[in-house]
């Protein structure tokens, strides 16, 4: 099912450019298209670790950052512009390739797969027909980053934590790859506009009721675990290695890990969201007839993904950490059996028409 | 197990040992070096199970060292102390066979005292650095510069 | 093409080492490890002492004995009061000296609350270690209450110097009792929210239990005391086998807290108990704090009489004895403290080999270890 009868925003971008100015109209479009996206990127970090402090500063009786700017909004703007003027300052025995190409890696792998995301109705920057194939394709190419990074630093700490990130990314992808594999049984695209598409009438955690709902929670553990956050947090478990694999970068080697975790985040939860909840469609129709669908599209996207991202830093301060042996059990005993009947349940659901 | 007991059962099986009720509200048992395990062991069959602190002493002529032991059973306590004359070579068997908690404890005795416990695992300097000359507990260290006597 | 072959007899693992500290975030100051690891395994443990030894004891030998108790403060910092009452009761114990009810009945106060501000801060910081960071927000919102009411009677908040050999150095605030009673049922109200919040979690629990078995006999032969030592079934507490100050004199009803699992989670239901026996403890005696004075009479300058003299205190951390060898001089001619912590690290070389690096920062917590007590 490819469909047709949307526009594409960025599509529309890039062939009204290169009708007027030719290929250099294409190249130009193609940098704006990149330029929103970088900016999307810089601007959402940022605005997530607020958010992030705030959140935490809620559950920890603080106050968090309050000071610079209304609300503290400026807060992660002052400490970029710290982390941007501060020395680039590394050890001298690191393997240099390794060590500089780490945290490009890592920054790439979240921006690729940001731009198959549906943000709202043709505001995508690819619609893939593989959108959420290439997704977890592409951010398990982050996963070297860190692995790099790990190895490049000569750091006795920072491999610990490269290779318990690898460990870690490695097992979850796939529960991951197999909670979405279940939807994507009920949705019969992997294209993410498709995808959504398919919930018009309802949306899949609710159409797909029991194994939906499975399928939701393992890909929620496994989504946590890919995006390195507490209670799976092991690659950088600070009590234990100091900070893992970024401990010998600093100012902006470090700020881009720190902003591709968020952003991981970020990642992990406009899937779920998409897989899950129907993306940028309104829940019950509520807006539906209403102007500027782009629009409304955005709010609910966002609306639901705040929501998941909420979650997701409800565990991060509650939680202890795990270990890497139970991680591993986790996944290996419990995840993937569930993930793997879970899969066959569903199989047999969508066979005999039983999903709503 | 009154003290007379404790004092009976020892000097049936070791000879040289001074004991003594006055210094302080322990039993005290003097040993001499030769018999400074021996004796331990046997107070440690005696029921004195929990070596509570060793402390280095150095009492001006002689080095030595001083052991606390408790009966957890019963809460008693006595004193052990051996001297040692020697203050350049100065040597004990060690107790980390018998009492755990003696690895630490004889590592800093060793450090600040300059006590040599034979047969101790990792007989190396605990609190200072590996280069230190001098055993800065002992009453006959001098640093002009480090150390401020009123 | 030429055919590779992998012999795999010539694969072999290597141990490495890895120096954990002195600047760590788990070992809480500046303690440091020397790993042998295999993998993540750790295959030994050497502990490197002395990045923050004052040679207190040598000091000691230096000053007056009412200097003395100003130095203890300086070891075990998170129960400073008890290192300080330690020191006040052997003197008074050498001088024969019958210190007023009052002062035993505060001394004993001021030495349970510094040991719940202490438990406070290790339940903190053991959730901070296990990865669960908001444990410590809460628990130093609670311990600020202990500071402050510290801060108004004593002056100080940490490091109180509260106690002098025959009493204490200030009478109580007069708002002391009114902060205490509003203290004790808050602790009361927020200990179950941190059960909820921490200990019954299942990762928590999962993380804790099995690990870092110490046996009794074990806790015995490494001298292990305090919680450490009850945590592995071992009766050590110095205020139900050997009591001082108002454990002696008054009839104080209260449990030593004694679990035999010897594991983790046993250290750690230890400590959360103890907090509450501790305010069992406050409050029978601050209804009626007698009044007989604050200081027994002593002479400006304090000379021992010849002899050694041991006093046994329970801190929070264990048990801390400060032996005192007295040449009758004005000085004391040797002074030992036998620190808690010194012999619990000597527990960590055995019980934390076989675990993996994660574990053994959850042992380093479950210990409590506060550098400044082990160093000296």
């Amino acid at each position: 099912m490819i469909l047709t009868n949307t526009t594409n925003y960025f599509a529309e971008l890039v062939s009204y450019l290169s009708e007027q100015m030719g290929l250099g109209g294409q190249i130009l479009a193609y940098v704006i298209v990149a330029a929103i996206y970088l900016g999307f990127f810089a601007v959402a970090g940022l605005l997530l670790v607020y958010i992030e402090r705030r959140v935490a500063a809620f559950f920890q009786l603080r106050l968090g950052p309050n000071r610079v700017g209304p609300w503290g909004l400026l807060q992660t703007i002052a400490d970029a512009l710290k982390l941007l003027s501060k020395e680039i300052f590394g050890t001298n025995r690191k393997d240099k390739l390794l060590y500089n190409t780490a945290y490009y890696l890592v920054i790439i792998a979240s921006l690729v797969a940001l731009s198959v995301i549906p943000f709202s109705i043709g505001v995508q920057a690819y619609d893939l027909n593989i959108g959420v194939f290439f997704i977890s394709a592409v951010s398990s190419v982050g996963v070297l980053g860190i692995i790099f990074g790990g190895w490049g630093s000569n750091n006795k700490y920072s491999l610990i934590g490269g290779m318990r990130s690898g460990l870690q990314m490695i097992s979850y992808e796939l529960s991951s790859g197999l909670a979405i594999l279940t939807i994507i049984l009920m949705a019969g695209t992997l294209q993410m506009s498709g995808i959504i598409e398919a919930q018009r009438d309802g949306f899949f955690i609710w159409r797909g009721h029991i194994p939906a709902l499975i399928a939701f929670f393992v890909f929620v553990i496994a989504g946590t675990a890919e995006s390195n956050r507490t209670p799976f947090d092991l690659a950088e478990g600070e009590a234990e290695l100091g900070a893992g694999y970024h401990s010998e970068y600093s100012g902006m080697g470090f700020a881009f890990f720190f902003l591709a975790e968020f952003i991981n985040m970020f990642i992990i939860s406009a899937i779920a969201v998409t897989l899950f909840f129907g993306g940028w469609l309104a829940p019950f129709h509520l807006t539906d007839g209403l102007a500027y669908q782009p629009l409304w599209g955005a709010i609910w996207f966002f609306l639901k993904v705040s929501v998941m991202i909420f979650l997701l830093m409800w565990f991060r301060w509650t939680f202890p950490r795990l270990r890497i042996d139970q991680l591993l059990t986790l996944e290996w005993k419990y995840l993937l059996p569930i993930g793997l009947i879970n899969i066959v349940l569903m199989a047999i659901l969508v066979y005999f028409n039983l999903v709503f | 197990m009154t003290n007379n007991d404790i004092i009976t059962a020892l000097q049936k099986q070791f000879q040289d040992l001074s004991f003594d009720e006055e210094t302080s509200k322990y039993l005290t048992i003097t040993v001499l070096p030769e018999n400074y395990l021996d004796v331990m062991k046997a107070v440690r069959e005696m029921g004195f199970d929990y070596l509570f602190s060793m402390t280095g002493m150095d009492w001006g002529a002689e080095l030595g060292v001083t052991n606390h032991l408790e009966n957890t059973e019963t809460g008693d306590m006595i004193v052990v102390k051996v001297k040692l004359a020697d203050r350049e070579n100065p040597e004990l068997p060690t107790l980390e066979n018998v009492w755990k908690t003696a690895h630490l404890h004889e590592r800093e005795i060793f450090d600040l005292f300059g006590i040599n416990f034979k047969g101790h695992s990792v007989m190396k300097r605990l609190l200072l650095t590996e280069d230190w000359e001098g055993y800065p507990m002992r009453k006959d260290w001098q640093d002009e510069t480090k150390m401020i006597i009123r | 093409m030429e055919q590779v072959t992998l012999n795999t007899a010539d694969l072999k693992s290597q141990e490495y080492f890895l120096n954990m500290g002195p600047q760590h975030p788990a070992t809480h100051g500046v303690l440091r490890l020397i790993l042998t690891l295999d993998g993540e395994v750790v295959k030994n443990i050497e502990p490197d002492l002395g990045y923050i030894h004052r040679s207190i004891e040598k000091q000691c030998e230096y000053e007056g004995y009412k200097q003395i108790i100003h130095l203890t403060d300086r070891m075990d910092y998170l129960s400073a009061h008890i290192n300080n009452e330690a020191v006040a009761l052997a003197i008074e114990q050498a001088l024969e000296i019958e210190v007023p009810e009052r002062v035993k009945v505060i001394r004993t106060i001021m030495g349970e609350l510094t040991r719940i501000a202490s438990h406070l801060l290790w339940w903190g910081v053991m959730g901070m270690d296990v990865g669960a960071l908001t444990t410590f927000m809460y628990a130093f919102r609670d311990r600020e209450m202990i500071n402050d009411i510290m801060e108004e009677t004593c002056g100080a908040r940490l490091t109180m110097s509260y106690s002098t050999p025959g009493g204490v150095m200030f009478d109580l605030h007069p708002n002391f009792v009114k902060r205490i009673k509003e203290f004790i049922p808050h602790l009361r109200s927020v200990i179950p929210k941190y059960d909820e919040l921490l200990t019954g979690n299942v990762i928590f629990q999962k993380r804790m239990k099995g690990v870092g078995y110490m046996s009794y006999e074990d806790a015995i032969s490494h001298g292990a005391s305090g919680p450490v030592a009850r945590g592995s079934g071992v009766s050590c507490d110095r205020r139900k086998k050997g009591p001082y100050s108002a454990f002696a004199s008054q009839d104080i009803d209260f449990k030593e807290i004694i679990y035999t699992e010897g594991d983790n989670l046993a250290r750690y239901n230890v400590r959360m108990k103890e907090m509450l026996q501790s305010l069992n403890i406050i409050e029978q005696l601050i209804d009626n704090i007698p009044d007989d004075g604050i200081q027994a009479k002593t002479r400006a300058l304090i000379k021992l009489p010849k002899g050694e003299f041991l006093q046994r205190v329970e801190t929070a951390r264990g048990d801390l004895g400060v032996y005192i060898v007295s040449d009758g001089k004005k000085n004391p001619y040797r002074v030992k403290f036998r620190s808690p912590g010194f012999s619990n690290l000597n527990a960590l070389i055995e019980i934390g080999k076989g675990h993996l690096i994660a574990d053994l920062v959850a042992i380093m917590s479950t210990l409590d270890f506060v550098v400044p007590d082990i160093d000296r």
